[in-house]
């Protein structure tokens, strides 16, 4: 009878404290999967918006920033322009390439005038992913003064369909530069957290406004988002080896939104994960000390009888690991089914300080339950250790007296 | 067990003969205000075959004697030979070994293990060993179950140590005691939860043994009903021998030593 099998004997046969250790154990673990599912959630959507809502994509191109130069400088110029997109095109991965450029200024329906911050962008080619369609601010190459403006924009200036707009760019190396243009759509996009309403034009548009014919980034939209490292140190390499200065940068660097985020989440599993590991380990530690003390005489026999000390260690560890393994595989179904609850119910919450509530999601983290499973069985191995070893040195001849 | 290495390895001092053989052993338990001398001088001799009691009132040192004599302690002086083995010379895997190649023993708390059902409390030493000595485990499980149907157990071989009452528990621990058929058998109080036909059931397999395999016993009892199968009688007290009666004719099996 080897230890192994004494010790999963014992857990099958299971005494209270044990079954209540392993529920312990996954209850614990489902508060972590599910809070970790939840930020994966949140990450998601946070991710979507970045990428899509606020037009940043998978990858930005840009001219290495040259901190005492102008505005103009830190631009590419028409032909590297023209170099860095058949560049970028022909890369592998690549859904969709945009050139796009920002613009701040002042717009005024007549009635009524608010800062935008703008984004000056091309066409959406016919060719693009079903998936790219849907970018907000639908722009029209036939339409060259046609705009697209926020809802919010739209009803801060009493702007709709049709409505005429002057826009005023407010370049820091740039004559101010006025258009007349016509809002052409309304769309319902988010509003970036850091700026004035949005507004859409097109690139042209926002060149003008900028004075400058100039192209400010590249936009790169990626097949397969999950290579986003390997396809940034492909494109650099590509780009660095025609002798263009340039800066990729993903768009988690990019959003300062979405890098805070991030910091608070990551803080936040990390103190939740802290406290389930010492309830998982003190749960461990205590029912596992009780079981050596309750079975002073089962172990004083087991000795007498021929078992090792290094196997009676062995068979209280194992079944410490046991019961942690449960509750591993009871936590994976419990959680399986709470986030399907959860989904199922449609819940909503209001995050921060938004005024608008967003649907309550909990996606399952895989990585980080990979890593929360390592992380219980240690614990559970290091909180057994001590019942273990004084367990194994229980004196045979006392505990055999009746 | 190979004696002639561990001999060697050890540096065993051997002695012919006697299964057991004590010389001059004391037995000191320190600890609280005033320490204990279980066992003061003991000689003592068994050979194989022989049914011995040891009686003695409470606290008079009969489980010292038999733990001494269990290597699950050892002397605080003087020498215990087991098999014409010094174990005092032995590491703690050797007097392992020895102590489940050469002994059975039926414990003053009897304990079962709760998470084996009868069968496979019965058939743990051997489990624990990894085989059965000589014979296969099918012989082995058909013992367990002839042992049990002696013990008035056959119906409950199946059942967990839970559905037992005290007697039934008890009579499962000296059923484990037996399986692997040792040549000696130190039984700590085994009549303590049984009651007079338990008692009987007991040492009529134990004397069955005894004539089949040349077992020796060792039973320390206070119950003078559990003497009728003896060979001696040892008389404890205060942790000395006060005297020994021999309480029957039958002679001591001699085939194997």
């Amino acid at each position: 009878m080897s230890p192994l099998r004494l010790a999963l004997r014992t857990l099958m046969l299971a005494r209270i404290r044990s079954v209540l250790a392993i529920l312990m154990v996954a209850a614990s673990l489902c508060v972590l999967d599910l809070f970790s599912g939840h930020i994966a959630s949140v990450r998601a959507r946070l991710e979507y918006q970045v990428v899509m809502g606020e037009r940043l994509g998978h990858l930005a191109v840009m001219r290495s920033p040259r901190q005492d130069g102008p505005d103009q400088l830190r631009m590419f110029a028409p032909a590297e322009a023209k170099q860095v997109r058949a560049i970028v095109e022909a890369a592998g991965g690549v859904a969709l390439v945009m050139p796009q450029m920002s613009v701040n200024g002042i717009a005024s329906s007549g009635q009524r005038s608010a800062l935008f911050h703008g984004e000056g962008v091309s066409d959406m080619p016919e060719a693009a992913p079903g998936s790219l369609q849907a970018l907000p601010g639908k722009i029209k190459a036939a339409n060259r003064n046609g705009i697209a403006v926020s809802s919010a924009q739209a009803q801060s200036l009493g702007l709709r369909h049709g409505s005429s707009v002057t826009l005023t760019g407010a370049g820091n190396h740039a004559a101010a530069q006025t258009v007349k243009a016509e809002v052409i759509d309304v769309y319902n996009g988010p509003e970036r957290a850091d700026g004035p309403g949005g507004l859409m034009m097109p690139l042209q548009m926002a060149q003008t406004l900028n004075d400058t014919a100039r192209t400010e980034r590249f936009v790169v939209f990626l097949s397969d988002p999950d290579k986003l490292e390997e396809q940034r140190a492909a494109l650099a390499t590509a780009l660095r080896a025609v002798d263009l200065s340039v800066d990729v940068r993903t768009w988690q660097e990019q959003s300062a939104a979405y890098m805070r985020e991030r910091g608070t989440s990551d803080l936040a599993f990390d103190s939740v994960a802290g406290m389930v590991f010492a309830v998982i380990a003190a749960t461990i530690a205590a029912t596992m000390s009780m079981n050596a003390l309750e079975r002073r005489r089962e172990v004083g026999t087991l000795r007498a009888l021929g078992m090792r000390s290094h196997a009676v260690f062995f068979m209280f560890i194992a079944e410490a690991l046991g019961m942690a393994l449960a509750g591993v595989a009871a936590s994976l179904v419990g959680s399986g089914l709470i986030a399907w609850i959860v989904n199922r119910a449609a819940l909503s919450y209001s995050p921060g300080q938004a005024s608008t509530s967003a649907p309550m999601l909990v996606e399952l983290d895989f990585n980080r339950m990979g890593m929360a499973v390592v992380m219980v069985v240690a614990v559970a191995l290091l909180a057994a250790l001590v019942p273990s070893f004084k367990a194994a040195r229980t004196a045979v001849a006392p505990s055999l007296v009746a | 067990m190979d004696g002639n290495a561990e001999q060697g390895k050890e540096g065993v001092a051997r002695a012919f003969g006697d299964l057991v053989r004590l010389s001059g052993v004391h037995k000191y338990y320190s600890g609280g205000s005033a320490g204990v001398h279980a066992l003061n001088g003991i000689d003592l001799q068994l050979g194989a075959g022989e049914i011995v009691s040891v009686c003695g009132p409470s606290g008079s040192g009969k489980t010292s004697l038999l733990s001494l004599i269990g290597m699950l302690e050892a002397p605080t002086e003087g020498s215990v030979v087991i098999a014409s083995l010094l174990t005092g010379k032995l590491s703690e895997q050797a007097r392992a070994e020895l102590r489940a190649d050469t002994i059975g023993m039926v414990f003053q708390a009897f304990t079962l293990i709760p998470v084996l059902s009868v069968r496979e409390n019965v058939l743990l030493p051997l489990k624990l060993r990894g085989q059965p000595d000589g014979d296969t485990w099918q012989a082995v499980h058909a013992r367990a179950d002839e042992l049990l149907a002696q013990l008035g157990l056959s119906t409950m071989a199946d059942h967990f140590p839970r559905d037992l009452d005290p007697s039934q528990s008890q009579r499962v621990a000296i059923a484990r005691a037996l399986i692997g058929r040792p040549r000696l058998v130190l039984a700590d109080e085994p009549g303590s939860r049984l009651d007079g036909a338990g008692i009987r059931m007991t040492m009529d397999l134990f004397a069955r043994e005894q004539a089949a395999h040349g077992t020796a016993f060792l039973v320390s009892t206070r119950d003078q009903r559990q003497l009728s199968r003896v060979t001696r009688t040892l008389q404890l007290s205060d942790g000395r021998l006060q005297n020994v009666v021999t309480t029957s004719s039958r002679k001591p099996f001699r085939a194997e030593v």
